[in-house]
C-alpha cells in the first residue's frame, strides 16, 4: 500500500508547477527524423531472416556439396568411360618397339597377305594412345588406309565411337602377322612323334623264367 | 514534459526521454486499448518506461534489503516557500536509484511490488531505497532552513 507522508505530497505539488523549458521544436524533429528513419528503412525489419550466419553456412554447404557433385561425377565419368570404350586388349595391341609409321604420301603395297579362312571374327580395336603411335591419321585421308583385304572385305569390325575422329576412323598400325585368327588346333602332344607309338615284337619274358 | 523532467538528471536528458516516448506511442499506437484506461494513462507509462530505461543504463540498483522504512519529520512549510526547481534540484541529487524509486513512490504513486517488478528488484530494496530518499530529503530541506 503507498502511504505517503504530508511532505512527499507537498513535494508532488510543488513539481507539478515546475516550468517546462521550451523545447518543443527540437523534440518534435528529433520524433520526426526517427519517424523517418524508420519509414525510409522499412525492409530491413522484413528481410533479415536472409542475412546472418545461418545464410552464409547455408551457402556454404550448398557450394560444397555441388562442388563435391561435380568432382564425383567427373571422376566417375573419366573413370568409367575408357572401360566402356575399351574393350580387351588381347588381340590388337599396337607393339612398343615398332616404329611410328610415317606418313610418306605412299599407300602402304608390301604387306603380306596370310591366308586364313574367311570366317567372320569380332576383332575390336584398342585405344590409341599417344605414347604408342605418334601417328596422326587424321590427317590421312580415310579412304587412303590402305588395310589388310581381310578386314576391309570380310571382318566386321566394331568401331566404338570413341575412336571416331572427325567422322574418321583412326586405326592403329596393323600388322597383320600378329592376328591370331581361329584355325586348326594341333593334334596330339607335342614331343611325341608317330614313332613313338609304333608297335614292335618283343621276345616273351615269362618264357625265359620259365625255361 | 513534466513526468520526463521528474525522472531525468537535466533538461537534455528529458527532452530525450520525451522524444523516444513519443516515437514508441507513435509505433504501437495500433496496439492502443481505449478499454483498458484512457490515453493520457497510456502515454504517461510510456514516458515512465522509458524515464526508467534511462535510468538504468546510467546506474546500477544495488540489492539493499529493508523491511520497514522510517518517516522522518520535515516541516512542510519549508516546503511550500520552497521554490518548485529548488525542490526538483533536491530531489535530482538523490542517488539515480534512490531518485527512481521516490519519485515513483511519492510521487506518481506506485506501490513497492510495483516498482520492484519495474525496476527488477525486491520490496525491500524499494523500500530502503525510499528510507534513504527520505532521510536525504530531510537533511537537505533542513539545510535549506538554515
Amino acid at each position: 500500500m503507498n502511504t505517503t507522508t504530508p511532505y512527499e505530497q507537498l513535494i508532488a505539488a510543488k513539481l507539478d508547477q515546475v516550468p517546462v523549458p521550451d523545447m518543443a521544436d527540437s523534440i518534435w524533429s528529433g520524433i520526426e527524423m526517427q519517424l523517418d528513419a524508420v519509414a525510409d528503412n522499412p525492409d530491413k525489419k522484413t528481410s533479415p531472416r536472409y542475412k546472418g550466419k545461418g545464410w552464409y553456412g547455408f551457402l556454404g554447404i550448398t557450394a560444397t556439396v555441388t562442388l563435391l557433385c561435380v568432382l564425383w561425377w567427373h571422376y566417375s565419368h573419366k573413370n568409367h568411360a575408357p572401360k566402356n570404350a575399351a574393350p580387351p586388349l588381347k588381340t590388337l595391341l599396337a607393339p612398343k618397339d615398332s616404329s611410328p609409321v610415317r606418313d610418306s604420301g605412299n599407300p602402304i603395297r608390301n604387306i603380306k597377305k596370310k591366308e586364313t579362312p574367311a570366317a567372320p571374327v569380332n576383332v575390336e580395336v584398342a585405344p590409341i594412345t599417344p605414347e604408342k603411335d605418334t601417328l596422326s591419321l587424321d590427317k590421312i585421308p580415310a579412304q587412303d588406309i590402305n588395310l589388310d583385304s581381310l578386314f576391309r572385305q570380310h571382318l566386321p569390325v566394331k568401331i566404338d565411337s570413341s575412336v571416331l575422329q572427325n567422322n574418321k576412323v583412326l586405326f592403329p598400325p596393323i600388322d597383320s602377322t600378329g592376328i591370331k585368327l581361329p584355325g586348326k588346333k594341333p593334334k596330339g602332344v607335342k614331343g611325341i612323334t608317330s614313332e613313338d607309338y609304333r608297335l614292335s615284337v618283343k621276345k616273351d619274358s615269362t618264357k625265359k623264367e620259365n625255361q | 514534459m513534466a513526468i520526463a523532467m521528474r525522472y531525468a538528471a537535466d533538461e537534455h536528458e528529458a527532452a530525450d526521454i520525451l522524444g523516444q516516448a513519443f516515437v514508441k506511442m507513435f509505433r504501437s499506437i495500433h496496439s492502443f486499448d481505449t478499454s483498458k484506461g484512457n490515453f493520457h494513462g497510456w502515454l504517461k507509462k510510456i514516458i515512465i518506461n522509458e524515464a526508467l530505461d534511462h535510468l538504468k543504463q546510467r546506474s546500477r540498483f544495488a540489492s539493499l534489503e529493508l523491511d520497514t522504512v522510517e518517516e522522518p519529520f520535515v516541516n512542510n512549510s519549508i516546503i511550500e516557500k520552497t521554490d518548485a526547481a529548488a525542490i526538483l534540484q533536491l530531489v535530482r541529487q538523490l542517488p539515480p536509484a534512490t531518485h527512481a524509486v521516490f519519485v515513483l513512490y511519492a510521487i506518481d504513486g506506485y506501490a513497492h511490488k510495483e516498482i520492484a517488478a519495474q525496476l527488477n528488484i525486491s520490496e525491500g530494496t524499494s523500500k530502503w531505497h525510499l528510507s534513504e530518499a527520505r532521510k536525504i530529503l530531510q537533511q537537505k530541506i533542513t539545510a535549506i532552513k538554515v
